[in-house]
């Protein structure tokens, strides 16, 4: 089946900024596929090219086996963008906002007035629907953001940072519309650095940084390339070689990342457990000022691929 | 293309205040131009000059002659002499008058004599600019006086003589002072004609202005001078809301629908020309629902005038927008294009007032057209055939800035996208 969004060996550079490094995926019908990276990951710069607001220096994109490049204007009408920022006119009202989206989308008369009421109810704007953007809250505003994005229904939406800056109650708000379009067959690209949203929504993933794609896949594949088991983070005075010593020495343990005065280590859990790691550190004439264990996550595989945190 | 234009029609109505500064903009200022120069909305509406005369210098032939002179048909429609007695400075009291010219006993004599002679002026406190050009008409007369006194001193006192002499001069004495006045005004030539003859050049051209102020009025022809200036500012106010939509978003926003980046540009363009048409619309309205214009007897040449002339603007300013750097760049660019075509245009003083210099590039502007236009049809009757040549400058300028306009704001925001 011809994927609903077809990157391939997209690249994009600024003068001597590589920005976007030969990125390549493929979202199928009804998936949301995520882009998880730090700011300045190159994951704007990428929406921009698949939305034909940019020209890649090299690479294409494909809409339902539409090019971007070629027919640009028959892909937009396939597209929803939802920009990072919020983007509306703020002396207008909810609705004649999303008439503006719906009449440059060449909807009309009935069909735009029922779209626009099943939109503004969807979003939970309906009873405010007449009165100016302005006096709307963060969290209104971004509801209204996405719904512009809506209007036209189209097939694959774009969804750059669509939470960014609200409340958690908005947030949630902006997450069941996310799952609801998606229950309906849409197909979404979701770029995020809040990595509980990724986990929480996505289907798949790309972890993105420095424009490239670091690692993909379903969040329990990427957890998987961590391996199976527990993470020990450890915290002290110690220098990085002295814990890779020591644990090296440990059955069952696998640095993670380690720096000086902090590591983290991955408890196999198929080996002796947490404990016996633990003692096997001590015994190393080690010591620890901070141990925690937990589970791990995608913020640990970012740490583990960048050698940073996802909130760098 | 519609929605996009509906959309910023439904914007600025939402936020109507820029608009209607530039409605009241002409309306003020005519409003107040025309209540200080003393224009009405009925009858000869340039202001005439209502002046006292008290001549205490009765028998001298040349306060007689100044006398004869203010009260001249040539001063019919701006000045009204009334001579009076010891009551004037009552009457002035009472505000009958914007000034009251008092010739002191002894004038005559004085200026034939060369010593100090002194006319004097009472102004009507309550008059602002009438009182002032008395004022300045008689220092205009005075200096005059002053210099003629200086240069025919002898050739006046021998005049003096033949006419309080009480006879018929013989011809040959007349002829002899003839040619001695001639004589001296031959030698003082390139010392005296010169400014005289400025004088008179001014009073010609204003004569000419005030004739058509006073058929139609001052008003009338305020609103149409500072309606031009407002409706390039309305250009420059719609045409630079390209940067607000950038500045919010808007406009990359509006990039990624299957709306191609030349057909917003031209909607904007459509937008700013239909805002320019509301704008002269309304101003027309309140002109002619206060009296201050007619409807002229070729309507279409003033609408075909008003349309050409908003098209003109809109695609110099979408030029300069398109030229720009920036934001910053734009608004001060448009401003001063905008300034100085109404300075040099007669947006801010009437053509026939421009001084030469600035006259001569008149015709670089789009104000200068469409005012003469304008002014020949609203007030001269002129019709479509009159006004041909500032229809076709007006078109021409606004199709071929158009075109060019649109073309660089397609390359100037394309690169929002970026």
């Amino acid at each position: 089946m011809t994927p609903v969004l077809e990157v391939r060996d997209l690249r994009k550079v600024f003068g001597d900024l590589v920005a976007v490094d030969g990125i390549s995926f493929a979202v199928g019908e009804g998936e949301i596929y995520g882009f998880l990276g730090p700011n300045g990951a190159g994951k704007t710069t990428t929406i921009s090219m698949i939305c034909g607001l940019l020209k890649p220096t090299e690479g294409e994109v494909l809409v339902q086996g539409l090019s971007v490049a070629d027919d640009p204007r028959a892909v937009k009408r396939r597209m929803g963008v939802v920009p990072q920022e919020v983007a509306l006119y703020e002396e207008l009202s909810a609705r004649a906002n999303l008439e503006f989206w719906g009449g440059i989308f060449d909807l009309r008369g009935k069909e735009m007035k029922d779209r626009v009421a099943e939109l503004l109810d969807q979003v939970g704007l309906d009873e405010r629907a007449s009165e100016p953007v302005k006096n709307f809250s963060g969290g209104m505003k971004r509801r209204l953001n996405l719904a512009m994005g809506l209007v036209h229904d189209p097939q694959l939406i774009l969804l750059d940072e669509p939470t960014v800056g609200i409340d958690p109650q908005a947030r949630h708000k902006i997450l069941e519309i996310v799952k609801q379009i998606v229950a309906k067959g849409r197909t979404v690209l979701y770029t995020t650095h809040y990595l509980e949203e990724a986990e929480d929504l996505c289907d798949r993933l790309a972890i993105i940084d420095n424009g490239c794609i670091l690692a993909e896949g379903s969040v329990d594949e990427l957890k998987a390339q961590l391996g199976e088991g527990s993470l020990l983070t450890v915290q002290g005075g110690f220098g990085a070689a002295d814990l890779t010593t020591a644990a090296s020495g440990v059955s069952g343990l696998q640095p993670v990342e380690i720096a000086d005065g902090r590591g983290m280590l991955l408890v196999g859990r198929d080996g002796p457990g947490v404990s016996h790691a633990l003692e096997g550190l001590f015994q190393a004439g080690l010591t620890f000022d901070d141990i925690s264990i937990k589970e791990p996550n995608l913020e640990d595989l970012f740490l583990r691929l960048t050698g940073r945190e996802l909130r760098d | 293309m519609w929605p996009l234009i509906r959309k910023d029609l439904l914007r600025r109505r939402a936020r109507p205040a820029s608009t209607l500064v530039m409605v009241a903009f002409p309306l003020f200022m005519s409003l107040a131009l025309g209540s200080v120069i003393g224009g009405g909305g009925d009858g000869p509406e340039f202001p005439t000059i209502s002046i006292l005369v008290e001549n205490r210098d009765e028998d001298g032939f040349l306060s007689r002659a100044l006398v004869g002179a203010l009260s001249s048909p040539q001063s019919e429609g701006y000045l009204e002499a009334t001579i009076v007695g010891a009551e004037g400075r009552e009457l002035m009291e009472m505000g009958k008058a914007s000034a009251l010219l008092i010739i002191p006993v002894g004038f005559t004599a004085a200026i034939l004599d060369g010593t100090a002679a002194e006319l004097r002026i009472v102004r009507n406190p309550s008059e602002g600019i009438k009182p002032e050009i008395v004022v300045q008409g008689a220092e205009l007369v005075a200096a005059w006086l002053d210099q003629g006194s200086r240069l025919l001193g002898g050739e006046l006192g021998q005049l003096r003589g033949m006419i309080e002499g009480g006879k018929i001069p013989p011809a040959a004495r007349v002829g002899a002072l003839a040619g001695a006045v001639t004589e001296r005004m031959a030698a003082a030539d390139g010392i005296l004609f010169p400014p005289v003859v400025g004088i008179g050049s001014a009073k010609e051209a204003t004569d000419e202005d005030d004739g058509r102020l006073s058929a139609k009025g001052i008003f009338g022809y305020v609103l149409l001078m500072t309606s031009v200036m407002a409706l390039l500012f309305v250009a420059v106010r719609s045409v630079t809301d390209l940067f607000e939509e950038q500045n919010s978003g808007m406009l990359r926003r509006q990039f990624t629908s299957p709306q191609p980046v030349w057909r917003i540009m031209t909607a904007k363009f459509l937008f700013s020309l239909t805002l320019g048409l509301v704008v002269m619309t309304i101003l027309a309205i309140f002109g002619l629902a206060l009296g201050w214009l007619e409807v002229p007897e070729h309507p279409l040449a003033a609408i075909l005038l008003g349309v050409t002339f908003n098209l003109a603007a809109c695609s110099l300013v979408a030029l300069i927008v398109g030229l720009s750097r920036n934001e910053k760049q734009a608004g001060i660019l448009s401003w001063l294009i905008v300034m100085g075509m109404s300075a040099m245009g007669g947006s801010m003083v009437p053509l026939q007032q421009l001084p030469a210099g600035m006259r001569a590039v008149s015709d670089f502007t789009l104000n200068f057209w469409v005012i003469d236009g304008l002014t020949r049809v609203m007030f001269e009757s002129a019709g479509l055939g009159e006004v041909g040549r500032n229809l076709a400058v007006l078109t021409v300028a606004g199709l071929v800035l158009a075109v060019a306009a649109d073309a660089l704001l397609v390359r100037r925001f394309r690169e929002v996208g970026a």
